[in-house]
């Protein structure tokens, strides 16, 4: 009983502020609504005995990556009205999209394999296994390949995010160190006969 | 949940990655070592990464055995199919770099571009050696990333930009109406590798019939962006005309070579069940992307966007292997692709010696009077342009031949017919350059980059494109071969 | 205990919201991203909900690399878009109106 209503606030919470994300007329409520939408998908988590995927949601999106788009957001100077044009213009061929996947997926979501058998309600594993650890059991041993790959895509987008963002300002006048330290007398002193 | 017994085993049959680790460790050392290059020396970073795609192409022939072989805890297979689009991965990046040398040698930080292009690689050599979405999506968003930072690296171009920008949100997309149909295969399955995948389908039977038909068309419609297949090709075009010209080299050939790759994998392991399903959806895509592709592309004025929409062309043909569905149209993929990588690379090296200053030979209009000021490249432009037209006794035809008479084998005579219809109007506006180029007269002074490792990339191609006109059947026979780890 | 299929849904409703975002907010590309994120997030909903009825951990695993992925996705797309914006002076998606023809 209380499980149904927990899971009915987070639902239902996450859902309305996913429709907070898309309609809010400042780009900066959607960033909020968007976190408020995280967490609470954090809370369907916890419900799912992933604590680990739930606890990283929190940390890693609303903590590092929902940061950046705030910190855009200010950076840029973007001008919220004419953002908004046309944004009923595309309503209804939208909504029409928009009702015809939600229809389809909510049959697919009602296939037999998923409504009925074992695969239909799960217990609860016991307090005595931890999430975290388990993931950590199995990530480390037979998903080592892609945990390699992870790591590998993260400084693919370390470099990518340097390289195109990154300038040197040729208007700033920057002191080159190793000029100094490997200029010869001889580019420096001329000697002049008096 | 976890049954994991410590000590875990050491990975089994490491050294079928050898490749792999070739590029990902060379690509990091590159880029510690291109800080201590001096600018004015910075060709040395592009011979390293050329040689590193070489050293790559030899491990992959010398990791090669007859029988297939599993690493990683069954994560990661080596079969001859993977070997063979490895090989075109490592051929193509290999050209990539040499294009870009000249080109891009007055941009600022010019160290990373060929490190990004490197782990571009390392993403599509791992993506066609996957047998699970896990390992595929990896390395298809490793491909991925590195080509949008590719694409957009000349930042203070704003086309360039731009084009980063449209590739990137459509590409994003893609991935997440990928992902959204894998989460169906995993709810049916219990699995991500492909064969557990085809088990869980088969036992669901019809009681999963919505969930696995709606992740059928999600994924295929992910993978369909990447291979720029209609109607997801919007952003070839855009993205084709404003990255740098190298890259958009890079991209018509090496990302094409592994989503082909790993379409044939998917359907063929993961998706046998759905067999009927998949062909009706890839027919109707088949006949939409051959119409776009052949009749945008009349319309284009600038070259580097009417092969964006040959390209679109050049995968409708294609895709006629994917409906066939037999160990015909299988190879006759291979073989299109490998044609298609060297008479693709063998264009753009041409207009990329052709870049002036301001004007970078862009237009068609630019084209006119070639054979007047250089008969070399004009006698090559017009053997690769005839090639992808398709006219008979050039690479070009049989690799069109090949696909052709896999999908009359498979009973879709009408299809075939279509499909020439489209081949001949592909024809006219190749030959229209052709035209442009023997015919015209000169308008502005020409201007060409002497670079020999471009020239020799147009002399190689140009001579693959005759020898293999002329004799095909090596690799016919080569392909026939490599498809022994997929069926 | 929850119906697998009820988590089903909401994902589907998350996805579907994303999808909508993308057709209305065609101008800005911040909300644009956003919407990705939404679907992405959505496919996490699904994982993790399948990895608990399934009682397999695989599917945790892959929502732990889709948010690694997405996390650099999200640090490429935004450096892209401060490129952009630097010699545009606007983030407007209706502006890319350069290329065309």
């Amino acid at each position: 009983m209380l499980e149904t209503a927990f899971f009915n606030l987070f639902a239902g919470l996450s859902i309305l502020s996913g429709m907070g994300v898309v309609l809010a007329r400042n780009t900066m409520h959607s960033v909020m609504f968007l976190i408020f939408c995280f967490f609470n998908a954090a809370g369907l988590f916890f419900m799912l005995d992933a604590e680990f995927i739930g606890i990283i949601m929190i940390l890693i999106y609303v903590g590092a990556v929902m940061v950046l788009f705030m910190f855009v957001v200010m950076m840029l100077e973007v001008n919220q009205a004419k953002l908004r044009e046309g944004f009923l213009q595309y309503l209804p061929l939208g909504g029409l999209i928009a009702v015809i996947l939600i229809i389809e997926f909510i049959a697919a979501a009602q296939s037999g394999v998923f409504t009925e058998g074992v695969k239909a309600t799960a217990v609860h594993i016991s307090q005595q296994v931890n999430n975290t650890a388990e993931i950590g059991q199995v990530l480390y041993t037979r998903y080592l390949l892609g945990f390699e790959i992870a790591a590998i895509i993260l400084l693919v987008a370390l470099v990518g995010a340097v390289v195109l963002t990154l300038r040197t300002r040729k208007d700033a006048k920057y002191q080159n160190i190793a000029a100094q330290v490997h200029v010869r007398k001889e580019d420096r002193m001329r000697k002049v006969r008096m | 949940m976890a049954n994991v017994t410590f000590p875990f085993p050491f990975p089994e049959h490491l050294l079928a990655l050898l490749p792999e680790m070739i590029v990902a460790v060379l690509a990091m050392a590159l880029l510690l070592l291109d800080l201590f290059v001096p600018k004015e020396k910075k060709r040395m970073t592009a011979y390293m990464a050329a040689l590193t795609m070489m050293a790559a192409g030899a491990a992959t022939l010398f990791v090669m055995t007859p029988e297939t072989q599993v690493a990683f805890y069954g994560f990661f297979v080596l079969d001859h199919f993977a070997v063979f689009a490895k090989l075109l991965i490592c051929i193509a990046t290999l050209l990539g770099i040499v294009l870009s040398i000249d080109y891009m040698k007055d941009e600022e930080n010019i160290g990373e571009y060929y490190v990004l292009m490197l782990f571009s690689a390392l993403g599509m050599m791992l993506m066609v050696s996957a047998n699970n979405f896990i390992i595929m999506y990896l390395g298809l968003e490793l491909m991925a990333l590195s080509t949008y930072v590719l694409v957009g690296y000349q930042r203070d171009v704003l086309r360039s930009s731009e084009a980063a920008l449209k590739y990137f949100i459509l590409g994003a997309l893609s991935s997440g109406m990928l992902l959204y149909g894998v989460t169906f295969f995993y709810g049916v399955s219990g699995s991500f590798h492909f064969v557990a995948i085809a088990q869980g389908i088969a036992e669901a039977g019809s009681s999963a019939g919505t969930a696995v038909l709606l992740g059928l068309v999600f994924v295929l419609a992910g993978l369909a962006f990447k291979v720029s297949m209609a109607p997801f090709h919007m952003w070839t075009p855009d993205t084709y005309e404003g990255a740098p010209t190298p890259i958009t080299a890079f991209m018509s050939v090496a990302p094409k070579v592994a989503g082909f790759v790993i379409f044939m994998r998917i359907l063929v392991d993961a998706l046998p069940g759905l067999q009927h399903e998949y062909t009706t959806i890839l027919i109707v895509m088949a006949v939409i992307t051959m119409a776009v592709g052949n009749l945008a592309a009349i319309a284009q004025r600038n070259i580097k966007r009417m092969l964006a929409y040959s390209t679109i062309g050049h995968v409708g043909f294609v895709m006629l292997g994917l409906i066939a569905a037999n160990a015909d149209g299988y190879a006759g993929i291979l073989v299109y692709l490998s044609v298609y990588l060297f008479m693709n690379m063998g264009v753009f090296a041409i207009i990329i010696l052709m870049r002036r200053e301001g004007i970078q030979g862009e237009l068609l209009d630019d084209f006119a009077g070639l054979s007047r000021v250089r008969p070399g490249y004009a006698l090559a432009m017009g053997l690769f342009l005839f090639s992808l037209g398709g006219i008979p006794f050039l690479a070009g035809f049989w690799a069109k031949y090949v696909v052709f008479i896999a999908a009359i084998e498979a009973g879709h005579l009408y299809l075939v017919l279509y499909a020439l219809l489209f081949s001949a109007v592909g024809a006219f506006y190749y030959i229209r350059v052709v035209k442009y180029i023997y015919f015209d007269e000169e308008r502005v002074a020409f201007n060409f980059v002497e670079n020999r490792m471009m020239q020799a990339t147009v002399v190689v191609s140009a001579i693959a494109v005759v020898a293999l006109g002329i004799y095909p059947d090596p690799l016919i026979d080569l392909c026939q071969k490599a498809l022994g780890g997929l069926i | 205990m929850i119906p697998l299929t009820n988590y089903l849904i909401v994902a589907a409703a998350l996805f579907s919201l994303g999808v909508i975002g993308l057709f209305l907010n065609r101008k800005n590309v911040i909300t644009i991203l956003m919407c990705i994120e939404l679907m992405l997030l959505a496919v996490n909903i699904n994982f993790v909900a399948f990895s608990h009825y399934l009682n397999d951990l695989g599917g945790q695993i892959f929502v732990f690399f889709v948010l690694t992925v997405a996390a650099s996705e999200v640090a490429v797309g935004l450096a892209i878009l401060v490129a952009f914006y630097r010699t545009r002076r606007s983030i407007e998606v209706e502006d890319i109106n350069t290329l065309q023809g």
